[in-house]
């Protein structure tokens, strides 16, 4: 488990974030939505241990990953938004940094690597933006971390290499992970992010999973005109509404929707959610 | 059992690090280690232009420009190797591997400080003396090398003066240059941040030591120069500056061992 408690972080006089507190658990999927600047890559670093918090402090499994444990580091992975380019063909690279990580497993490096169409024969140093970024996403699953940080993971992903994505992380994690994916581009991560957190300047807007998101909000895909609606949106063959739960209906959480939902509402939304 | 399960975990980050280290540096080390072979090819060219054909290296001139050859390599290979790592998405992936920071810092010093620089003076030393067993005529006694070191790293010299063999505390004065210039290197390696780092370390190493030969000059002259050549302040200078070498490279280390441990990005 990952407790941070009273957390704050500032590039000199810019305060980035102040007072978080938040718990994260085994066995879920974070994503971590925000815009950007708000602090998404600062809050990941300050978890994986790159930086030391200012205030507040960071707890995983009774480490503190500032103190850069070995045992603690052999247990996370965290997969920057910018790629380092390395002389050596991605299976040698695999080979050569995965025996560092205790759990790491050559077999699903492999098969990761085939799932996302990229060949692990290639050199690292000749490969497209994206099939580097595929074959670090690879690595970082094949290293079977407890936990796993991605910073905008699906950035210089094409289209079917996103839905790739998605289905290998559900298939390569481990059931008893904490995985933290920051992204701005919500739609790329839909169907497999629960809980949902979203940063605002210095704040949390919103820790919460999909059954409680759908307790308390409405997403209405119907053309239906609703008065009480917090947000609307013509999609692609109607329209997509988002309204306070208050008859306790079923519906199918729209991320994007919820975003922009809750940045238009941040405090009546904060206060739904805080209940 | 802990300290068995140590050295093994030590043995393994330091053959990965040594791996790197000799990819990202052999162009450096071959470029430079092969100097001897590029200024024989360069004295036999300026032979060729000028018609001579009884053309002869100057043993004594290139002895100097090879010693700053050796400096420049000390000083920039740990910067090859490891200057990127103030780099986000290169220091990310360092500092989060796997390892202690003990043993990071150990094997990155001893890769930097003592593998790299023997390494160096091999090649160098082996480039030198090919070029002499192919072309001996082209030299006046000995190699650039064999010249500089038999000067610098003879132990007993006959004094004319005394009439006797003495100490000559001279040999010891090269002796820990190579690793102190290293620790320098590595310490411009972490200590900026970005930009020509080569350059930075360079001029920064310039000025200071420009700065402390301007002050021993000034100690020199204000105590009277002549005393310090009487042989037994001879020895006290020589052990001074064995010292003075040492202390620099401890602080340099000292400086990177700190410096990777609080580092953020």
């Amino acid at each position: 488990m990952i407790t941070i408690k009273d957390l704050g972080f500032s590039y000199g006089e810019r305060n980035v974030l102040k007072n978080i507190n938040m718990t994260l658990e085994e066995g879920r999927i974070y994503g971590l939505l925000g815009e950007n600047g708000v602090g998404k890559t600062t809050l990941l670093t300050l978890l994986c241990g790159l930086k030391k918090p200012q205030e507040g402090s960071v707890d995983a499994d009774g480490h503190t990953p500032f103190k850069r444990e070995t045992e603690l580091l052999s247990s996370q992975y965290y997969l920057s938004d910018d790629v380092a380019t390395v002389n050596m063909k991605a299976i040698d690279y695999a080979a050569d940094y995965g025996r560092f990580w205790e759990g790491f497993s050559m077999e699903k490096f492999v098969s990761a690597m085939k799932d996302l169409e990229t060949d692990p024969q290639l050199k690292m140093n000749k490969m497209s933006y994206g099939q580097l970024k595929k074959t670090y996403i690879s690595f970082a699953l094949a290293c079977n971390a407890k936990f796993l940080y991605m910073d905008e993971p699906t950035n210089g992903l094409d289209i079917p290499s996103k839905a790739q994505f998605r289905k290998a992380v559900t298939k390569y994690t481990r059931e008893d992970s904490i995985i933290v994916i920051s992204t701005h581009q919500v739609r790329d991560l839909e169907n497999i992010i629960d809980p949902i957190i979203i940063l605002d300047r210095q704040d949390v807007l919103l820790n919460a999973t999909i059954e409680e998101i759908s307790k308390k909000l409405h997403f209405d895909y119907t053309n239906n005109r609703r008065p009480d609606s917090l947000y609307s949106e013509m999609i692609p063959g109607g329209s997509i509404q988002v309204s306070l739960n208050t008859d306790e209906q079923d519906s199918k959480v729209n991320i994007e929707a919820l975003f922009n939902t809750v940045h238009l509402h941040k405090e009546l939304i904060k206060g739904i959610f805080s209940k | 059992m802990k300290a068995k399960c140590n050295l093994k975990n030590f043995g393994r980050y330091f053959l990965h690090d040594l791996k790197e280290a000799l990819s990202k540096s052999w162009p450096i080390t071959l470029t430079m280690a092969m100097y001897p072979v590029l200024n024989f090819l360069i004295y036999a060219y300026i032979g060729y232009l000028q018609q001579d054909p009884y053309w002869l290296i100057d043993t004594y001139s290139i002895s100097w420009i090879y010693e700053g050859i050796a400096i420049l390599y000390f000083l920039f290979v740990p910067i090859t190797c490891y200057g990127r790592y103030t780099e986000k998405t290169e220091g990310a992936g360092f500092i989060l591997l796997p390892s202690s920071h003990t043993t990071r810092f150990a094997s990155m010093a001893v890769i930097s400080v003592i593998i790299l620089p023997v390494i160096f003076i091999v090649i160098f030393m082996t480039a030198d003396y090919m070029i002499f067993l192919a072309a001996p005529e082209r030299f006046a006694n000995e190699t650039p090398l064999l010249n500089k070191i038999s000067a610098d790293l003879k132990f007993f010299t006959f004094d004319r003066k005394l009439h006797a063999m003495t100490v000559n505390f001279g040999f010891m004065s090269g002796l820990f240059i190579p690793f102190m210039v290293s620790s320098a290197g590595l310490c411009g390696a972490w200590l900026y941040r970005k930009g020509n780092k080569h350059a930075k370390t360079f001029l920064t190493c310039a000025l200071s030591f420009i700065t402390l030969m301007a002050i021993l000059i000034l100690i020199a002259e204000k105590t009277g120069s002549a005393r310090w050549f009487i042989p037994e302040n001879v020895g006290i200078m020589a052990i001074s500056w064995v010292i003075f070498q040492i202390f620099c490279a401890i602080c340099c280390l000292g400086y990177v061992y700190l410096r990777t441990k609080k580092i953020e990005f």
